[in-house]
């Protein structure tokens, strides 16, 4: 009995305890919503907190299939918006809270040295550090000569059986099927995927589950992003990557994309956040990070495993046309592939 | 003539104290024997023992001629003893209805019965026990004397020749009570089954049971 | 005149719609308000969802059917057969429910996947296939579930009153008693375990996603991920709902208390001391199919110690705060259910039933669901605004998932209480405060640290609803394992999902250690 009531003493206490976990409005602090993946923004976060003494309070994504993320977050939130900034690592995200007025209209002045493609025209978000996506092969069953180079080469019968793509549904997979209904067309890209389903492709549930798929041997190629290939390639698996269709449509470019939250509480030091985050010195820290993510600024150093923006042929596109093909698209290959 | 229940210096112990010890009683066929002590006194674990739910410390108990227990080991299962057991607090099934009882017991107890023998047997025991109207009730549908009688009527329908009764009146009123003896001493009329009847009250003792058997605290 | 049960009423009826109806309430009726019906029309009239829903129905049957195949005997044999060290053995039987689906998803993957190691052993496709197919994902739900028909069971066995059997046995074997007696009594209790299992199963996101099946619950979770709809993936939730409002009524009506905890009085009737080798057989082979193979597998595929040990500091800051709160929610949930507990126990039928589907339909809410709605519920001007951005948030995602399922246990525990004991205390003079904390709580000590465990276990793992309002800088150890596994090699997923399942198991295994060896002092 005087157990039970001591338990239940202490269990109040914590819930008093607990009530201490807010944030203090009236200090120097910022809130980030940051949907690129923590291994690699966390440290970009803690460095700008020593440089600059604001507290930053983030809040960090999942991955997409394993639970909703922080857009819906920010959705839920636009009444009373908690974020000052939103970090998204693919550009879906941020043009469907553009279009739901989730977002503030800020241009840097850091974003001088980035081209105007990666950039909003209504100056609603930024974009910087950039994947790309590619095609990952697994070097034990293919040689590089014999890799595809073109995603339409995937239809191709020879690979019946060993192509793994991430659901189409979510992330940056997403992103990459849109921009090729908006770059290709629907008839072409329709009948792409068909081809696919019946050349039995395997639809699993994230970029690093192909990676890991292709590093296992169980598929011999598959499309996953950049900065997944890369861990594989400092595990020394056996893959290589093919940057594809350089010779074609462009590779998938994927800026990190940044935005100001609109009513933000601390709209000042989020500018200042942001025009940190837009900086050359980041650009330069992502892209010796493990994330190996290509600065969008002239004349930064990018990862030594992969070519410079200027040096390949980019996919000319409209990501805002991209972005609002994606609920079409995903009807599309719902029914397409059996999703 | 052999004796239906012989019990040769059981003796039972819990938690290092004896409950009783050197018991020693023998029971003829039709014979009926009240068993009567205080509280703790070990009544109804004697009557578990010789129904072969528990097992003695010592001692032996003889069946109808055949040695059931020996010590501490079951040498014959409950199940082969042919015993009736009314329980205290009846220990109804709850899923079942007063006929389907019925009908588990003698197919269980009498396999050898045919289809006919064992419907006529429930319909004998359920008129005995003036259960006819409510074959198809469950316990809960029953009020407290009826309850009572499908008891007796379960315990009876495989026509043993030994009957244990444990405390079987004591939630009763005084009027049910002694509707509820009458019932008994009827069915002794009819089935002349032994008995060994459990209780505290003196008085009961004396009017069921042609002899008394007291246990007292060890 | 205002009764200390009234207020204590209010007060807990209040803390349970705040954090779980209301919410849940608010965000189903908006669309109703703003004329969004055409979200509902379109998820209810087409074919596609209908089919889907039919595809989870048929899944979630099978993992049902098959956890109870498995759950059910082996709560038997923990009520009634000599097993030794029978605590411990109930924990590590149980240990799958401790586990994240997506993690024992996972470790199924790595051992009969593509790659996995008794494919690779095998030198064949054809487990593979098997694995990333329905039957797959009924295999590993039924794992991950046969936990709850086997507690379940065991505590039915427990509560048969032993003259019952005693009764049959003076006329039939121990194997007539067993099908006709014993398995009738007990038949209550399977079927609502199963229903609940049913309920749980329909409601799983991660093991038919990572195991590449298409279901209902897909749906909901592509509305949010990839449309960013909240308006339509509530209104797909509702078949869902509905079907756990079903489930439930039907477990309520069956009249068993399969969260009773409780105990009868005597000796257990039908024993089953020949079969004790058998018995231990049994438990050995699911232990080592069902726990220590998929708990292997993580362990191989985490690759060293040094992984584990790497996952664990990474982490210390997280899993100690995941303790702390979980341990308040599961404090206040039972505080709470205690009071509401106790009013569903002296309900009538009728209203104990309808409660009981309401709560069953809470319970069953994807979590992600709840966490939008608590969003919309708790951020806004005022002082529920000056909760929401606090770490309470947590607590509140925690009970709003989980005191429906405390308040059930703790009503089942409650039922067993003798009226006549509280009314017995009231003619004493005993007001219903006094009455509830002298006579009623010391006889229900046991329900309610059951009610505290479930509460405390399930937080622990929880991800849907508290990643949605965790603060900033407060990241529970279930999100923080979620925000490092995006792009982690599955090294470190394996790790990081046996660094969780150790922090949740060991606090009761030290605890039964403990017991074990203060009675043998």
């Amino acid at each position: 009995m005087i157990g039970a009531t001591r338990a239940f003493g202490i269990g109040l206490a914590f819930a008093a305890v607990c009530g201490c976990g807010g944030a203090d409005r009236a200090s120097r602090e910022v809130t980030a919503y940051v949907s690129a993946d923590r291994p690699f923004s966390e440290p970009v976060m803690k460095e700008y907190e020593r440089r600059s003494g604001v507290r930053v309070n983030v809040v960090f994504d999942t991955e997409e299939t394993k639970s909703t993320g922080l857009a819906n977050r920010l959705l839920a939130e636009k009444a009373r918006p908690q974020a000052d900034v939103f970090w998204s690592n693919e550009p879906v995200r941020t043009l469907v809270l553009k279009s739901r007025d989730v977002l503030a209209v800020y241009r840097s002045p850091a974003s001088e040295g980035i081209a105007g493609t990666f950039k909003d025209p209504e100056g609603y978000w930024t974009g910087f550090s950039a994947r790309m996506r590619v095609i990952v092969y697994n070097t034990n069953q293919i040689k590089p000569e014999d890799a595809p180079q073109s995603v339409f080469d995937l239809a191709d019968s020879r690979w019946k059986g060993q192509v793994a793509i991430a659901d189409p549904r979510f992330g940056s997979t997403s992103f990459h099927v849109a921009a090729l209904y908006a770059v290709v067309g629907d008839a072409r890209m329709d009948e792409f995927f068909g081809k696919l389903k019946a050349n039995d492709v395997k639809v699993v549930d994230g970029n690093s589950v192909v990676r890991d798929m292709v590093a296992r041997g169980e598929a011999s190629v598959g499309l996953t992003d950049t900065d997944d290939v890369n861990v594989a390639l400092e595990a020394k698996q056996p893959v290589a990557m093919v940057l594809p269709d350089r010779d074609g449509i462009g590779v998938p470019v994927m800026p990190n994309m940044l935005s100001l939250v609109a009513n933000a509480p601390h709209p000042d030091e989020a500018k200042k956040l942001v025009d940190y985050l837009l900086s050359a010195d980041v650009e330069r820290a992502l892209a010796a990070s493990e994330a190996v993510q290509i600065p969008l600024h002239a004349g930064v150093a990018g990862p030594r495993n992969l070519p410079a923006i200027g040096t390949f042929k980019p996919m000319t596109l409209d990501y805002a046309k991209a972005a609002s093909r994606v609920a079409d698209v995903t009807a599309r290959l719902q029914r397409i592939l059996g999703l | 003539m052999t004796d239906l229940l012989r019990l040769e210096s059981v003796g039972k112990a819990r938690d290092r104290r004896f409950l009783f010890r050197d018991v020693t009683l023998h029971l003829a066929a039709a014979d009926a024997i009240a068993l009567v002590g205080p509280s703790g006194a070990g009544k109804t674990t004697l009557l578990r023992i010789v129904a072969g739910l528990d097992v003695p410390d010592s001692g032996n108990v003889w069946i109808d001629g055949q040695l059931a227990t020996r010590g501490a080991t079951i040498l014959v299962p409950p199940h082969r003893r042919r015993l009736g057991f009314v329980f205290q607090d009846l220990a109804l099934w709850p899923h079942m209805t007063v006929a389907e009882s019925l009908e588990f017991v003698l197919a269980s107890a009498s396999a050898a019965l045919s289809r006919t023998e064992r419907d006529r047997t429930i319909d004998e025991t359920l008129t005995l026990t003036r259960l006819e109207r409510l074959r198809r009730r469950y316990p809960h549908q029953l009020s407290g004397g009826e309850q009572q009688r499908a008891a007796f009527a379960r315990a009876l329908v495989h026509r043993p020749t030994l009957l244990l009764l444990d405390e079987p009146f004591s939630s009763l009123d005084v009027d049910l009570r002694e509707e509820m003896r009458k019932t008994l001493d009827d069915l002794r009329g009819t089935l002349g089954f032994a008995m060994v009847f459990v209780t505290h009250d003196g008085a009961e003792a004396s009017a069921v049971a042609n002899r008394t058997f007291r246990l007292t605290l060890a | 005149m205002i009764s200390g049960r009234g207020v204590a009423f209010a007060a807990a009826a209040a803390t349970l719609v705040g954090v779980a109806v209301a919410p849940l309430v608010e965000l189903v009726a908006v669309p109703a308000s703003t004329g969004r019906w055409a979200d509902y029309q379109a998820a209810f009239l087409d074919g596609r969802q209908i089919r889907l829903l039919i595809n989870s129905a048929r899944i979630a049957g099978g993992a049902a059917l098959l956890a109870t195949a498995i759950g059910a005997p082996l709560g038997f044999l923990l009520a009634r057969a000599p097993i030794r060290a029978r605590s411990a053995v109930r924990l590590g039987l149980a240990v799958p429910v401790v586990i994240p689906t997506y993690a024992l998803a996972l470790a199924w993957v790595f051992v009969a996947g593509g790659a996995g190691v008794v494919t690779r052993g095998f030198g064949s496709d054809a487990l593979a296939r098997l694995t990333y197919s329905p039957i797959g994902v009924v295999v590993v739900l039924a794992l991950a579930l046969y936990p709850v028909s086997m507690l379940a069971t065991e505590a039915a066995a427990r509560r048969i009153e032993s003259r019952l059997e005693e009764a049959a046995l003076l006329v039939a074997p121990a194997t007539r008693v067993l099908a006709r007696i014993t398995v009738p009594l007990l038949w209550p209790s399977i079927a609502s375990s199963a229903l609940l299992t049913f309920v749980l199963a329909l409601s799983d996101y991660a093991v038919p996603n990572l195991l590449r099946q298409r279901v209902f619950t897909t749906e909901v979770f592509t509305a949010f991920a990839a449309l960013y709809d909240v308006s339509r993936a509530t209104a797909l939730a509702l078949p869902l709902l509905a079907a756990a409002a079903i489930g439930g009524y039907l477990v309520a009506s069956f009249g068993a208390s399969i969260l009773d905890t409780g105990r009868a009085s005597g000796v257990t009737g039908v024993r089953l001391g020949r079969l004790g080798p058998i018995a231990a057989a049994v438990i050995a082979l699911v232990i080592g199919a069902g726990v220590a193979l998929p708990l292997a597998s993580l362990a191989v595929e985490a690759g060293s110690v040094a992984a584990i040990r790497q996952g664990l500091d990474r982490s210390g800051a997280a899993v100690v705060e995941s303790l702390m709160l979980s341990s308040v929610a599961a404090t206040l949930s039972v505080a709470v259910s205690l009071v509401l507990g106790h009013r569903r126990a002296r309900a009538t039928r009728r209203m104990a039933r309808a409660v009981d589907a309401s709560l069953i339909a809470l319970f069953a809410m994807p979590g992600t669901i709840v966490g939008v709605a608590l969003i919309a519920f708790w951020n806004r001007p005022g002082w529920s605004g000056g909760v929401y951005g606090t770490s309470a948030m947590i607590v509140i995602a925690y009970m709003a998932r989980f005191l429906p399922a405390a308040i059930l246990v703790v009503g089942a525990g409650v039922r067993r209480v003798p009226r006549s004991t509280e009314e017995a205390a009231a003619l004493s003079g005993a007001g219903w405060m006094r009455t509830m904390w002298h006579i009623v709580v010391p006889q229900i000590r046991g329900t309610l640290a059951v009610g505290w465990v479930l509460v405390f276990v399930l937080a622990f793992g929880e991800v849907g609803a508290s990643i949605l309002v965790a603060p900033p800088g407060h990241a529970p150890y279930s999100i923080h394992v979620l925000t490092l596994i995006a792009n982690a090699p599955s090294a470190q997923v394996a790790a990081l999902a046996l660094v969780q399942t150790a922090v949740v198991v060991c606090p009761f295994a030290i605890a039964i250690a403990v017991r074990s060896f203060a009675r043998l002092d």
